[in-house]
């Protein structure tokens, strides 16, 4: 069969490049660069084809060009098996395709394969800023579908908005169909065991002097924690501990190898609700950590318990025996105030660990800082105060931007540059406090957070990623943490906390617009761990919950495939019992006001009859009253040509402006 | 399944929904993205995945609705001759609600309507091959439509026939000019020589006679008016060769061509005599016969169209 004609026009053309380049931009972020230009090239070849109505180039051009295309990502090495490695020839293809596209299956065709696009771009984020950008892009390549079955509207809106229109209803009237699916449906068995997604944002498991700073300006949320208890840690008391780095080569810190949980070692995690001992200072908290792909985890400092699949590793660093991939819930304690006694002679030794070679420069400040330390009674107090009146003195600033550091990069930072921000510090001041005999190691995790008024929880992003130290204290046998960079700037500790410029800025704006901004910030927020949590709850075992509940539990997977089938069914009966509800016919505009014009003709006795046409009783009329011929049959020749003519609006008009012009003859009235 | 028809027309039958061909396309994508869902562990894809497939399964319900109150009447069609096409016109008219992208066809011929408007009705043209010399019924005009996203398809069937019939092709040699003979049966037709005076025009009058000089003179329509000899001439199946279906051409072709000349003709085949005659109801009684005459010579002999036996065109 043939396919049915369809109209394909710019407008069309330059809806499905905008699904299509919004899928792109959101799942390409690793795309080979050259893919770029290759990409917008096809769409706007095909868009300028389509606006000069011309048809696609011929099959060799395009199979050239699919050849090139897949050689290209050969040679470049961007081609493997799995369904990330496949995804940029999927993408190529695809605005290959577009360029193709010629009839109503090559539209299908696009819009389905964009559909997976759209897909796959929730498949690792399932935040509610990638939802509502999917469903944006499914509503984008639809409508075009839609609008390519119908005729072409008088102006752009009107061309756009009855396809919209249609796609919108039909996806609120699919939602039950999807509800019932989603919950009901059972999932395949079937495991591709395709490799698992790689963290895309969040902190790696090094440190070296600038990194942290490209996440500065990442506003997605690492994690979200809601605090149990009502009792809420102070703003400066929120360092969120994540890595222990021990060891380092002078510039880069790393975590130790052997890091793992030795048994009779570790606390054991035990029931945190028995713990209430001293609840002054107990925190606990009930963190949602998105997705990072690693496998530590964050708590406030000096976490006491973690309850949960986690594990209190070596250095009280918290970790998970694999790897986070989808949303992690788990609560960790705190006992604020307290230090983490943990310190055996291993972690120690490793403490104490020095690069094989040091700057000169930075071995000489060591020495400076351990007299006047010793000076001051030798602890690990006495050192800090040491290292901030240094850090004050020497005119140290914070910035996010310091520029390149040239040669040894902590000697740079220390003794030419003099700027930076918290991984500069935090490593130098490590490296110092090693080399005066303090047991030192560098701690990476998160500072601050964001109150979310509406949901009551506490959203920490990616851009309040933080570094810090801590030194051992001999005298308490635990560990301080110091934190260079406050140290430095006490009187700015919230902004630092922030470690971004951005939001230095934000917090400092009080105007209408930054503060309803914030504000609708933080109900997405919200609506985003809902939607998470939520999503993240619903499992196999929660759909056999529902089976259970429906009595169809101890059939399985199949008695679930039957409730499904049912209620699918079942649902599209009663949709089609109110979409195809029997409807008397309808009158159109033009009939409607024709029927009102007549009815003006009846106080005159002068009655259309059911078998009469309108030229008839037109005629009827003017035999009645010949002086209103002209209004008669200019009314008449209108409403004809709206009926039986053209179907658009302008026929209306005119038939609107015939009767305006007459209105009921002045003669009669 | 089939909609409850809002007034069907004689004969409609009600709109019949199946999947599209082309619904695999979007089928392979959505379970594509459903087993990478499974894979990935993302409920927010399976669930995107749910919500593509309900909304095909849904627009479905959309293409019948599509077409639910649209009635087809296929109109008489005006007979042809053999090897012309046939226009059928079909009124299309809309009675629930605005249609779009409907499909037209029957066999092989289709037209687009691309919208039809809420209680409006449209004629349109079903351009069908030709066919062979007799009386055909043309049955089964459908329409079918697969908006709004081309993934399930609608169709509505008339059942109702109309027939054509279809004369012989005018084929062979022209008409022998002296095949006519002088004398005619009267002055009825006025087709002689001498000029004898203007009566007004009618229906059916050669536009040859018509007074067109008097027309640009702002005069009404005469149509000049002769005395004297009428031609008349006997078409007769002997004096044709060939096998029957050539005869029947030939006996056309020189139908046509005394129609032209303004002749007076008569037809004479086996089992048929026609006296001589002139006019369209004369002319129509020929073409009529030609075009039923038997085509073997064991059929029976009909006098009228009505008990022969049609022909069905269109989809079985």
């Amino acid at each position: 069969m043939k396919t049915a004609a369809i109209r394909i026009d710019a407008t069309i053309i330059g809806l499905l490049i905008l699904g299509l380049g919004l899928g792109t931009v959101l799942l390409g972020l690793n795309l080979p660069l050259w893919l770029w230009p290759v990409m917008a090239g096809l769409g706007w070849w095909r868009w300028h084809l389509a606006r000069h109505r011309r048809p696609p180039p011929p099959p060799r051009i395009r199979i050239a060009i699919g050849l090139g295309l897949t050689a290209g990502l050969v040679l470049t090495g961007n081609i493997g098996l799995g369904l990330e490695a496949a995804i940029p020839l999927f993408i190529g293809f695809l605005w290959l395709k577009l360029l193709e596209l010629d009839n109503a299956n090559d539209l299908l065709m696009t819009a389905g394969l964009g559909s997976f696009l759209a897909g796959a771009d929730v498949l690792l984020d399932q935040s509610l800023d990638q939802v509502a950008l999917a469903l944006m892009i499914v509503v984008i390549l639809w409508t075009a579908v839609v609008m390519a079955h119908r005729p072409l509207g008088p102006t752009r809106w009107r061309n756009l908005r009855p396809s919209l229109a249609v796609v919108l209803r039909m996806g609120a009237q699919a939602l039950p169909l999807t509800a019932i699916l989603f919950v009901l449906l059972p999932r395949p068995a079937v495991r591709l065991n395709l490799p698992q997604g790689q963290a895309r944002s969040g902190l790696s498991d090094h440190l070296t002097p600038g990194m942290v700073a490209n996440l500065a300006k990442d506003q997605t949320v690492a994690f979200r924690v809601v605090f149990p208890d009502g009792e809420y840690p102070r703003p400066a008391d929120l360092y969120w501990r994540g890595l222990v780095l021990t060891e380092t080569d002078g510039q880069g810190w790393y975590r130790p190898r052997n890091r793992y949980v030795t048994p009779g070692y570790s606390p054991p995690p035990r029931a945190l609700d028995s713990q209430r001992t001293s609840p002054d200072i107990l925190v606990r908290q009930d963190i949602t950590l998105l997705p990072h792909g690693q496998n530590w985890l964050y708590g406030i400092d000096p976490p006491a318990a973690i309850q949960g699949d986690g594990l209190i590793g070596r250095g009280n660093e918290l970790i998970r025996p694999e790897a986070v991939t989808t949303p992690f819930a788990y609560r960790v304690a705190t006992y604020l105030g307290r230090e983490a006694a943990d310190a055996g002679n291993a972690t120690l030794a490793q403490a104490q660990q020095l690069p094989d070679t040091i700057h000169p420069r930075i071995a000489e400040l060591a020495t400076t800082w351990q007299r006047a330390t010793v000076a001051r009674g030798g602890g690990v107090d006495a050192q800090a105060a040491v290292a901030a009146a240094w850090f004050q003195q020497q005119g140290f600033t914070y910035t996010l931007e310091p520029g390149r550091m040239e040669g040894d990069p902590v000697a740079d930072f220390l003794f030419e540059q003099r700027r930076g921000f918290c991984s500069h510090y935090a490593t130098a001041y490590a490296l110092l406090a090693r080399l005066q005999g303090f047991p030192a190691r560098v701690i990476v995790g998160f500072r601050g957070g964001e109150w979310n008024e509406p949901g009551g929880f506490l959203v920490v992003r990616n851009a309040h990623a933080h570094a810090w130290c801590e030194l051992y204290d001999r005298t308490t046998a635990s560990w301080r943490r110091i934190d260079p960079t406050s140290a430095l700037i006490e009187d700015r500790i919230e902004r630092i906390a922030r470690d971004g410029g951005a939001a230095e800025n934000a917090s400092d704006d009080t105007s209408w617009f930054s503060q309803s901004q914030r504000s609708l910030r933080q109900w997405w927020d919200w609506a985003d761990a809902g939607w998470q949590g939520w999503m993240y709850r619903f499992d196999a075992g929660f759909q056999f919950d529902v089976a259970r509940k429906l009595g169809a539990g101890e059939h399985g997977r199949w008695g679930l495939l039957g409730l499904s089938i049912i209620a699918a069914t079942l649902t599209l009966l009663a949709l089609a019992l109110i979409l195809l509800r029997r409807r008397t016919p309808r009158l159109d505009a033009a009939t409607r006001l024709y029927q009102r014009w007549c009815r003006q003709w009846r106080r005159q006795g002068l009655i259309r009859a059911a078998s009469e046409t309108p030229r008839t009783f037109a005629h009827r009329l003017v035999t009645a009253h010949p002086d209103a011929s002209p209004v008669i049959m200019r009314v008449t020749t209108a409403y004809e040509q709206v009926r039986y003519g053209r179907i658009d609006g302008e026929g209306l008009a005119l038939l609107r402006a015939a009767m305006r012009s007459s209105g009921p003859p002045a003669a009669i009235r | 399944m089939s909609a409850r028809g809002d007034m069907p027309a004689a004969g409609s039958q009600g709109v019949h929904l199946r999947p599209d061909r082309a619904l695999w396309r979007v089928g392979v994508a959505v379970i594509a993205l459903a087993l990478a869902a499974v894979n990935y562990e993302s409920n927010t894809a399976w669930l995107l995945a749910c919500l593509v497939g309900a909304l095909t399964v849904v627009s479905g319900l959309h293409t019948w609705r599509n077409l639910r109150g649209v009635e087809l009447e296929p109109l008489a069609v005006t007979p042809v001759f053999a090897g012309q096409a046939i226009a059928l016109r079909v009124q299309v008219q809309n009675l629930v609600q605005p249609g779009y992208a409907l499909t037209l066809r029957l066999g092989d011929a289709q037209t687009q309507i691309p919208a039809l408007a809420i209680a409006a009705a449209v004629q349109v043209t079903l351009h069908l091959p030709p066919l062979s010399r007799g009386l055909h019924r043309l049955a089964g005009v459908e329409c079918v439509s697969s908006y709004p996203l081309g993934v399930m398809r609608a169709r509505i069937r008339q059942a109702a026939a109309v027939e054509v019939l279809v004369y012989p092709a005018a084929l062979g040699r022209p008409l022998d000019p002296a095949a006519g003979t002088g004398e005619g049966d009267g002055p009825a037709q006025g087709d002689g020589d001498d000029f004898a005076g203007h009566r007004a025009w009618q229906v059916g009058d050669n536009q040859r006679r018509v007074d067109w000089r008097a027309v640009a003179r702002g005069r009404p329509l005469l149509t000049k008016h002769f005395h004297g000899g009428v031609s008349a001439c006997l078409l007769d199946w002997q004096a044709t060769t060939g096998d029957r279906e050539t005869r029947l051409s030939q006996l056309t072709r020189w139908m046509i061509d005394a129609e032209a000349q303004g002749w007076r003709y008569g037809l004479r085949l086996p089992g048929v005599d026609i006296p001589s005659g002139a006019g369209v109801a004369h002319r129509l009684l020929c073409l009529r016969t030609l075009a039923l005459y038997p085509r073997a010579e064991t059929e029976p002999l009909v006098a009228s169209a009505e008990t022969a036996p049609p022909t069905p065109v269109g989809a079985p």
